[in-house]
């Protein structure tokens, strides 16, 4: 049997990163979500943010996430999620198109 | 002449007007009354309306020209014509030039602003109506209008940019301002604040227009009618700007359904759909959809050109494409997938550095190398073979790399893992598994290369040293545990790989008889460096007294025995001098004094049993319990205020495991829930003791102890409990539960609080050992979501009848009648060959229950009894270990002698 270890939440996502952010931006973006999430006053958010960041700042663990992360059994839909499929900008020309209509 | 007039109202209201302006006419000719007169000029209005309305404004205009010279009287009521025609002219500023007048009745200001309001759509042109001033609020609202509604129309925008301060809430443009935020919140998927702007627009303005499209955009019903049927601009709109997410999740949905359902034909028909419905999103995310529902269905075994067909094309087999076969196949959790994951991360890893994702002998590819190494070295050697051989004949030597193996051999992957990252998790993953070759020669090779790279390492020297001392290359292991002290000499390990060696060298001397020597050794014992206090001292006494007792120095061996039991206390004494005689080989049946059970109390008892585990862990000695013990330890752990803590209990609880104890370990456990600490490791030795029958409930424990064990960042008991998943056992340990099934799938199984608090809650109140006795009901089936799986494995393990036909020959946990006939044989032969009648009776017993079993759970008993038996392990204790006691027929008066694993105590004494 071949089982992976812990399962966590994306942990670019955590901290608002985009895949393949760097060492630098990836503790800019811990400290950001430090100040947003403080222990005291947002315990498991902070606790999210300090699992994500410890998995990220140690290159090789940050390595098998990026390789070893993806879910084949996703459900489809998740796909969508947070992929580039935003509505699209048509350009005034069919808008007024409508508007000019009577 | 009254039913005429109301004809031509009619067909003016029914939009007819040309129908009704010719009837008018005939009317108002042979009439000429003040009644038709106004009915005329009605079906005139109407007239000229329909035709801007079709944008024939040249028409409307000549007409509009012919009423106002035939009728004067009707100009104030063509008015309004007038300007409709100026604003699809364009001349807007004869529309807007009274507006300049300051001293303008407001009675006509308000006309003309409705008129704006209701009628012009050319914002640019309204900026610019030089009737007006420039710093007209007029022009400067429509001017700032127009460049937010390009802007928002064309990208994303700032809210900042949408203030629009020129425009107020009494601009006969405000709807506009209401318009453009709609627009802007609808890109941004803010649909509710979309929704709240459109309903701030006023229905007989310009921009109210759009209402029916934006609504149907947004999936919504306002108040506009949106159900009303689409123009062509408006469809237009719709397919260009129109929000297809909806879409495209319901048919990804729809095709998730006809996934579980594995219908072929719904999930070729809803693959379909599902890729019709993303035909507008952008071009790689349409392949990524189309590479994952090739998987999910590759999976499933969906003919090939079928599914292409049906998905508009092949896949692109990229980087991606690869990575996601591999993670599906290692998924499978079976050996075969296991080779197949790894040849396709070959694919993958081929394809990623193609595609620049990372360089060759990086980290990364380091990594990767290791993951496959594992996946190959967990796969069985026939199968990495088979796999070869068909791979030879399947890639095309032009297309591919001949240099590249597709399905190297676990060694030169790990190699080239440590190469490309020489972390020391890759050196020994690669040590273990050179470990468990044949050629010890391997093992040591790749110990060196380790001290080779990482020379501060004291890992790959503790392992020379243990390698040698195995060898009996005595001088050879000091001279490694010698560089190991240089590199650090109070590291824990080092220190307690050296009492280990030492105290191996002594007792292989006491086992020579060479006492001077053993001597020495028990010197050199005493110089390392102690954990805790006293424990050196013991271990040195415990084998001074075997050696006394080798040379019946009588006087020497109490002595000895006295310190010791100063030391340690009389139970914790027995146990380590009864192990280190055995393993001394001096150990006879009189070597031991009595320890009457009945005199121990329950604090002794447990704190000596934990003392002495504690003790033989640190320096390698697995204590282990004699088998007569365990009723007295269940009653002191049944003790309403159990003496021991959770440490010790814990220690107890792996001592019962080694010493095949599943009921001590189970009242272990037991005692370790009431107390409430440490539930993640009491549910872990509770999912370890329990019969292999019981495969739903110990699901459920390494569920929840795994859950709370991350809860509690407990990493070295989740790195326990994740190896046992893998297979992994621990080093040196003699339970034979790994064996026992367990879905890997735990391992990422989300955990409700509530389903952790049932567990917990409810293994907390089975105070009892199980047994073969599981009760009505598989415990947590259902919370686990397999009581509602109909497939045979499942039902199986519910202990539902399932046909054997039912399996298929693909089904890889389950081996088939044919293997699960000959193990049954096998056992059978083995109680024919060697039982006596009893045992004929107790297998006779057993037969009965195997055939009435499900099939998986049979084939499950009859392995662990099997090996129970090639083990040398009694056939009763076995039966009893695995089914319970409930399971045994009445017990033979004299039992078969059996090889003991701990010295049995002397003649007449509990102990």
């Amino acid at each position: 049997m071949y089982v992976n270890a812990l399962p966590i939440p994306d942990p670019y996502a955590v901290l608002g990163l985009g895949p393949g952010a760097e060492d630098e931006q990836i503790r800019a973006a811990y400290l950001a979500k430090l100040k947003q999430f403080p222990p005291d006053r947002a315990p498991a958010e902070f606790e999210q943010v300090r699992d994500a960041y410890a998995l990220l700042r140690d290159r090789r663990r940050r390595a098998q996430h990026t390789l070893f992360s993806v879910n084949p059994e996703a459900r489809l839909e998740s796909l969508l999620d947070g992929m580039d499929n935003d509505r699209q900008f048509a350009g005034p020309g069919p808008w007024l198109a409508v508007l000019k209509e009577r | 002449m009254p039913e005429e007039m109301e004809r031509v109202r009619e067909q003016i209201a029914g939009r007819h007007s040309k129908s009704a302006l010719q009837l008018a006419k005939d009317l108002y000719k042979r009439c000429a009354t003040a009644e038709s007169e106004a009915l005329l000029i009605d079906a005139y209005k109407a007239r000229i309306d329909d035709l801007l309305r079709l944008g024939m404004t040249v028409e409307a205009k000549t007409l509009l020209g012919i009423v106002r010279e035939r009728f004067p009287s009707a100009l104030p009521r063509m008015t309004e014509l007038g300007r409709e025609i100026c604003a699809q002219d364009g001349k807007l500023e004869e529309v807007v030039a009274p507006l300049a007048n300051h001293e303008l009745p407001a009675e006509e200001r308000e006309r003309i602003e409705t008129f704006v309001r209701q009628r012009i759509v050319d914002l640019h042109a309204l900026g610019a109506v030089s009737s007006l001033p420039a710093e007209h609020s007029l022009r400067a609202a429509a001017s700032a209008l127009a460049a937010a509604f390009q802007a928002v129309t064309r990208g994303p925008v700032e809210d900042a940019d949408l203030a629009l301060p020129e425009v107020s809430r009494r601009s006969p443009l405000a709807p506009w301002k209401a318009l453009i935020r709609a627009i802007a919140c609808y890109h941004r998927r803010e649909d509710e604040d979309c929704g709240k702007w459109l309903q701030a627009i006023p229905m007989d303005s310009v921009p109210a227009r759009l209402l029916p499209a934006l609504a149907a955009m947004l999936k919504a019903k306002l108040a506009s009618g949106a159900d009303s049927k689409f123009s062509l601009a408006e469809e237009k709109l719709i397919a260009v700007a129109g929000d297809h997410d909806a879409d495209l999740r319901a048919a990804m949905s729809e095709l998730e359904d006809a996934l579980h359902g594995k219908k072929q034909k719904r999930i070729l028909d809803a693959a379909r759909k599902a890729m019709a419905a993303s035909a507008h999103c952008a071009a790689g995310l349409r392949e990524r959809l189309r590479q994952h529902i090739a998987i999910r269905c590759g999976a499933l075994n969906i003919p090939l050109s079928a599914l292409n067909a049906a998905l508009g094309g092949a896949p692109r087999f990229d980087a991606y494409y690869f990575r996601l076969l591999a993670r599906g196949l290692e998924d499978q959790h079976n050996d075969e997938d296991f080779a197949e994951a790894a040849a396709v991360w070959t694919d993958f890893r081929l394809a990623a550095i193609k595609e620049n994702w990372f360089a060759p002998c990086g980290l990364e590819d380091g990594v990767l190398s290791l993951r496959m190494a594992e996946l190959v070295g967990n796969a069985p050697a026939e199968v990495a073979k088979k796999l070869r051989e068909e791979l030879s004949q399947y890639r095309r030597p032009g297309k591919w790399d001949k240099k590249e193996e597709w399905l190297p051999s676990p060694g030169t992957l790990y190699e080239r893992a440590c190469k490309a990252d020489p972390h020391p998790e890759a050196f020994q993953a690669w040590l273990n598994w050179a470990r468990k070759q044949s050629a010890w020669q391997l093992a040591d090779d790749v110990a060196e290369r380790w001290r080779e790279v990482r020379a501060a390492d004291i890992q790959p020297l503790l392992y020379l040293m243990e390698s040698a001392e195995k060898r009996n290359a005595f001088k050879k292991s000091l001279k490694y545990l010698e560089e190991a002290e240089e590199l650090d000499r109070l590291n824990p390990e080092v220190r307690r790989a050296k009492l280990r060696l030492l105290l191996s060298a002594a007792i292989r001397h006491l086992q020579q008889r060479k006492a001077h020597l053993a001597q020495k050794d028990i010197e050199q014992i005493e110089s390392v460096l102690e954990v805790r206090p006293g424990e050196i001292a013991a271990l040195a006494a415990a084998l001074r007294w075997c050696s006394a007792l080798a040379d019946r120095d009588k006087a020497v061996q109490d002595g000895q025995d006295a310190q010791l039991e100063k030391s340690l206390g009389c139970v914790a004494a027995h146990l380590l001098k009864a192990t280190v005689a055995e393993k001394a080989e001096v150990f006879t049946a009189s070597s031991l004094k009595a320890l009457t059970g009945a005199k121990l109390s329950a604090v002794e008892l447990l704190t000596g049993v934990a003392r002495a585990r504690a003790l033989g862990e640190w320096a390698g000695l697995y204590i282990v319990l004699p088998q007569e013990w365990n009723d007295p330890l269940i009653a002191a752990l049944r003790l309403p205020d159990c003496p021991a803590d959770a440490d010790q209990l814990l220690l107890l609880g792996e001592a019962a495991l080694d010493s095949y104890s599943a009921e001590l370990a189970y009242a272990v456990s037991t005692a370790g829930l009431a107390n409430g600490g440490a539930s993640a490791e009491f549910l872990f030795l509770r999912a370890r003791s329990l019969p292999p029958l019981a495969s739903f409930r110990r699901e459920g424990c390494l569920t929840a102890s795994l859950e709370l064990a991350r809860r509690e960042r407990n990493t070295e008991l989740a790195g326990r409990i994740l190896d046992r998943l893998n297979g992994k056992q621990e080093e040196g340990r003699r339970w034979v539960d790994s064996e026992m099934r367990a879905d890997p799938g735990i391992a990422s199984r989300a955990v409700s609080p509530e389903l952790l608090g049932k567990i917990l809650e409810e293994e907390q109140a089975l105070k009892k050992f199980p047994g073969y006795d599981l009760g009505p009901d598989p415990k947590y089936a259902e919370e686990l979501g397999y009581a509602a799986c109909d497939c045979p494995k499942c039902r199986a393990r519910r202990g539902e009848k399932v046909e054997e036909e039912e399996f298929s020959d693909d089904e890889d946990d389950f081996h088939g009648e044919g293997d699960f006939d000959e193990d049954e044989d096998g056992f059978e032969d083995k109680f024919d060959r060697s039982a006596p009648s009893p045992s004929k009776g107790l297998a006779k017993i057993m037969g009965e229950v195997l055939t009435s079993m499900p099939p998986e759970q049979a084939q499950v008993v009859v392995q662990q009894l099997k090996k129970a038996m090639d083990d040398g392990e009694d056939l009763f204790i076995a039966v009893e270990k695995i089914m319970g006691k409930a399971m045994l027929p009445p017990k033979p008066s004299v039992r078969p002698k059996k090889p003991s694993r701990v010295p049995p105590p002397e003649q007449g004494s509990l102990f």
